[in-house]
């Protein structure tokens, strides 16, 4: 076993499997994609060119498992629209604020593709380009969803936000 | 909708942590799974391990056939080597290398020379039994070849690889063997 890849592995599962859990909604679930991930990306390495930050990198095979699980398990627990755990959200830095909180379960709440594009621009940054070629999905579409998934996080969150 | 709500959603959206730590340690898992593919993988290989288990089977029964041909093919070969003199001479000593070795590849060509021949030093049936033994040595070794193609990190693949290469030497240098005993007889008659 390659002593450097357990250092990408460390170096870089929070942000995979935060990204799995804000994407499957499901800790288990979210901890099988980050498994599955990494033994993809295990079997990738050498096709990893260093053109993309490994972090990108293994963002766009987080995208891949989850949306590759989803089709092999449809009736499996990835919910259409759910909300998160608090106790999943063992942030680092004691960062479970009752905002963020609020924020993780209304995202948690999202019908899945307006809640993928969110994730993945809103959170993670990337631009519409990106994610609507990680998911699959045209640019266009990409724009729509995240505008339904900010009215709809805007309608849950209203008191809170304005609070906040 | 207003805007400026938008604006704070998506600075508290920019704000959220990216890292979350998992309930439970992942990396057995994912370590055990990468080791069980790595074992797995030479799998890929048991199509042609018939191919090259039937091929040393061959050859081990081949030395046996070649030794029990002599006697009968004493006659033939006395004929045979006063026709070809020089061929009595080009007995090649090989050391199994690699093939890119030079020195391999010629000492393997040289064998291969004298291989054929002398093959006509033998009985037509076991002329037969020889070359369809090389045949057969060398679908294994391109199978082997394919495969390693397909995965050129697997040592068991080498390995087999390399034992077609000796397999194949080994048949050489058995017909070889057998026809210079069979001509330094006939020399000495």
């Amino acid at each position: 076993m390659d002593v450097e890849f357990e250092a990408i592995y460390r170096s870089h599962v929070d942000q995979v499997y935060g990204l799995c859990l804000r994407m499957t909604g499901q800790p288990a679930l979210a901890e099988d994609c980050t498994q599955e991930c990494f033994i993809a990306a295990w079997r990738a390495l050498r096709t990893f060119e260093g053109r993309s930050r490994m972090s990108t990198w293994l963002y766009r095979i987080a995208v891949n498992t989850v949306l590759t699980l989803r089709r092999r398990r449809p009736g499996d627990a990835l919910r259409e629209a759910g909300e998160l755990d608090e106790a999943a959200l063992q942030m680092p830095g004691g960062a479970e604020a009752a905002g963020t909180l609020d924020i993780e379960a209304a995202m948690g709440r999202l019908p899945q593709g307006a809640r993928d594009v969110l994730v993945l621009v809103g959170v993670y940054g990337h631009s519409h380009e990106e994610a609507a070629t990680m998911l699959g999905i045209a640019a266009g579409t990409s724009k729509a969803q995240l505008h339904r998934a900010r009215r709809l996080m805007a309608q849950q969150l209203g008191i809170a936000m304005e609070a906040a | 909708m207003n805007p400026s709500r938008f604006d704070s959603l998506d600075a508290a959206l920019a704000s959220l942590p990216r890292e979350v730590r998992p309930g439970r340690e992942l990396w057995p898992d994912i370590a055990r799974n990468i080791a069980d593919g790595v074992r797995q993988a030479p799998r890929a290989a048991w199509p042609q391990w018939p191919m090259a288990l039937a091929a040393s089977m061959v050859l081990a029964s081949l030395v046996g056939a070649l030794c029990w041909s002599v006697a009968r093919e004493r006659t033939t070969a006395e004929i045979l080597a006063r026709r070809t003199p020089a061929a009595a001479k080009a007995t090649v000593p090989v050391s199994l290398q690699l093939p890119q070795d030079a020195d391999y590849v010629a000492a393997r060509a040289a064998l291969e020379r004298t291989f054929n021949e002398r093959l006509d030093l033998l009985a037509p049936s076991t002329r037969d039994r020889v070359r369809a033994d090389l045949a057969t040595i060398r679908k294994a070794n391109a199978d082997i070849s394919a495969a390693l193609a397909q995965d050129p990190a697997s040592p068991l693949l080498w390995q087999l690889l390399r034992n077609t290469w000796q397999q194949e030497i080994n048949l050489y240098t058995s017909v070889d063997q057998t026809t210079q005993s069979m001509l330094t007889r006939s020399t000495r008659s």
